[in-house]
């Protein structure tokens, strides 16, 4: 494609691939030909903190060409599909079955069926047994069997300790057939070759004499002092979450039962403030943004929270940059710190709450300061933030119904105490998720709730606060968590019917359609609900080193 | 608060005709703020250094635009060029620059 021909489609900026700060090396005929991928369109991709980190140790690696390619939106993906044209990179438009190297970052369930499209609009074999060419990597899940008939390798865990060992010998294996590769790479920790195990009585075992068993989990033991993509890429369109982002923190010092980031990102690892500090002013000098913010789990755990703000705020405030924190867990401080950033953009206030009982606030794990929480709403009214956000969950294990009303007076109390202040009511926006017990939590062992108890809940609850004019409940899609569900649990049975239902979709069938699966999965002599009741756990097969595992609740 | 400016006029060709009139602006504050120049910065409820554009360029085409860019401080046209060209793309071409009376 000629770059005069992206001018057909909405915002063409997408497909250019020549952004600031970008240092693109040509590819010399020697190099390994590595394309960087990512299965949502490019404003979101590009929004994607591990996606950048990846993408600076692939580009800076000496001896190979790294590009990009990210979902294209729907009006390219059906031009190319009608013309029969296959998907290309960025950087130099080429097809991605050119490349030796797709390396995907995955991380949400919901996205196998980009992947599986992106492979197929780059005009690639889905089935990896059929296809020597290109090599395809996905990092990022926590659960990969449901995609081990597509991908050749996964990267288990935090990329940075192996990623220089892994690269290198990825470009060393350049010329070797695919089962000499995976020999190869299955010496590195952190590797795991799925066609080297095998699925026994529900779990995996090793198959290959290379297998290694358990495999490891990787993470990023000089955190605290090391790297971060310095080479900030500058889009020209806006992206979704549009600022340069400084990590202080990895891993969670909570220990929410329902949560598997706190368990996947584990151990807790904080970064020095004055680190901190030089990273942001090194990205704002690199990048001009007009926005930076601090990224991590639970950023207002992070113990020298008020001191790197005080450091930092004189130098953004003197240049007009606002200064964002992700959602605030109320915990005794977060009130001080909203004191802090008075001057920074007014971007309200997002209060991750889960539920309103103490009760079972306190069964799964999630502690807030009722008095911190009541102070950041008194604060919100002064500072004339309008628009509250808050976050909750239904469905969770022993919940009664009961409970989930308690969300409506809660909200209520809060509302009132903040036309007390105020003189009116503030706008609250309340996302209530269904809970899904992810494997690696505390939780796993746990079922999802079914759809009639949760719609019943649903209900209720919206009954309940239709009187309240300013709450504005925005509830998931219960067949969108039913998967996630399913995916991030299933074992590798369920990879041919995952495939199953991407030719359906190429044919017009709804991705979401539950029917579809249950259908086609029958069709396979397999009832969805073995997936759910077999209890299987990718996690069995892995340890972290030495004696670093995934810690249940303290 | 007294304010210098300068007015530029710029050329919008090859890789730059996917922005649209909206991104070359983002891209010029960005680039200003890199710059080092002494900023003028609009005051209001989300101030950023001030600058005022002429015509909207069409996405998609070649052509011509004016803008005014304003500073705390009277910087030359000399001075602007030193600083502030390295921070565009080439292809966003600046053709003249001079000083506003």
């Amino acid at each position: 494609m000629r770059d005069t021909d992206l001018l057909k489609f909405q915002r063409p900026a997408r497909y250019l691939g020549k952004e600031q700060n970008l240092e693109f090396k040509e590819p010399q005929s020697k190099d390994l030909r590595v394309c960087l991928c990512f299965p949502e369109i490019y404003e979101v991709g590009m929004s994607n903190l591990g996606f950048r980190i990846v993408y600076e140790f692939f580009s800076n690696f000496e001896g190979l060409s790294c590009e990009r390619c990210f979902m294209p939106a729907e009006d390219l993906a059906t031009y190319l599909q009608e013309r029969r044209e296959p998907l290309f990179s960025l950087e130099t438009k080429t097809p991605l079955k050119d490349f030796d190297l797709l390396a995907f970052s995955l991380n949400y369930e919901l996205n196998f069926i980009n992947f599986l499209k992106m492979i197929s609009l780059g005009g690639i074999e889905l089935d990896k047994s059929k296809r020597e060419k290109p090599l395809i990597i996905v990092g990022g899940l926590t659960n990969p069997e449901p995609l081990v008939s597509f991908v050749d390798i996964f990267f288990l865990g935090e990329f940075e300790p192996q990623a220089n060992t892994f690269i290198k010998a990825l470009k060393l294996s350049k010329s070797l057939s695919k089962r000499e590769k995976f020999s190869a790479l299955s010496e590195i920790e952190g590797v795991y070759i799925p066609d080297f195990y095998c699925l026994e009585r529900n779990s995996l075992q090793p198959k290959e004499k290379e297998a290694k068993f358990p495999l490891t989990w990787q993470y990023y033991q000089e955190f605290k002092d090391n790297f971060y993509p310095k080479n900030w890429l500058i889009p020209y369109i806006p992206l979704v979450f549009d600022r340069v982002q400084a990590e202080v923190q990895r891993g969670c010092p909570n220990s929410c039962r329902f949560c598997q980031a706190r368990c996947v990102y584990f151990p807790y690892r904080q970064r020095p403030p004055a680190l901190v500090k030089k990273h942001l002013i090194s990205l704002y000098e690199k990048t001009g943004y007009e926005e930076i913010s601090l990224s991590g789990l639970s950023v207002i755990d992070y113990s020298s929270l008020e001191e790197l703000l005080k450091e930092i705020i004189p130098y953004f405030e003197k240049r007009k940059v606002g200064i964002l924190l992700p959602s605030l867990r109320p915990q005794g401080k977060a009130s001080k710190i909203l004191k802090l950033l008075n001057f920074a953009k007014k971007t309200g206030l997002t209060l991750a709450l889960e539920t309103a009982n103490p009760l079972l606030r306190r069964k799964i794990g999630k502690y807030i300061d009722i008095d911190d929480l009541k102070e950041l709403v008194k604060l919100a009214s002064h500072r004339q933030y309008r628009v509250l956000k808050f976050y909750f969950m239904i469905g969770l294990p022993g919940e009664s119904f009961e409970e989930v009303l308690e969300i409506g007076s809660f909200l209520k109390e809060l509302a009132l105490l903040y036309k007390k202040e105020k003189g009116s009511y503030p706008q609250m926006n309340v996302t209530i998720s269904y809970f899904i017990p992810k494997p690696f939590t505390d939780f796993e062992k746990e079922k999802m709730a079914d759809f009639e108890e949760l719609i019943k809940k649903k209900d209720l609850l919206k009954k309940s606060v239709r009187s309240l004019r300013f709450i504005k409940l925005k509830f998931s899609n219960y067949r969108v968590s039913f998967l996630e569900y399913l995916l991030s649990r299933a074992n590798r049975r369920i990879s041919p019917l995952l495939r199953e239902v991407f030719l359906k979709v190429e044919e017009g069938a709804d991705y979401l359609d539950l029917a579809l699966w249950k259908e086609l999965s029958q069709k396979n002599n397999l009832e969805l609900e073995y997936f759910l009741e077999e209890e299987f756990s990718f996690k069995s097969i892995i340890k972290k080193d030495g004696k670093v595992f995934f810690k249940s609740s303290v | 608060m007294e304010r210098f400016s300068l007015r530029a006029v710029f050329r919008k060709e090859k890789t730059m005709i996917f922005l649209s009139h909206l991104d070359i602006y983002r891209l010029l504050l960005r680039a200003l703020r890199r710059s080092g120049l002494p900023l003028f910065y609009s005051s209001g409820f989300n101030p950023h250094p001030k600058i005022s554009m002429g015509k909207a360029l069409k996405l998609g085409q070649t052509g011509e635009t004016e803008v005014i860019f304003y500073f705390k401080e009277k910087i030359t046209p000399d001075e602007f060029r030193t600083k502030f060209f390295p921070q565009i793309p080439e292809d966003l071409k600046i053709l003249k620059v001079e000083e506003l009376s």
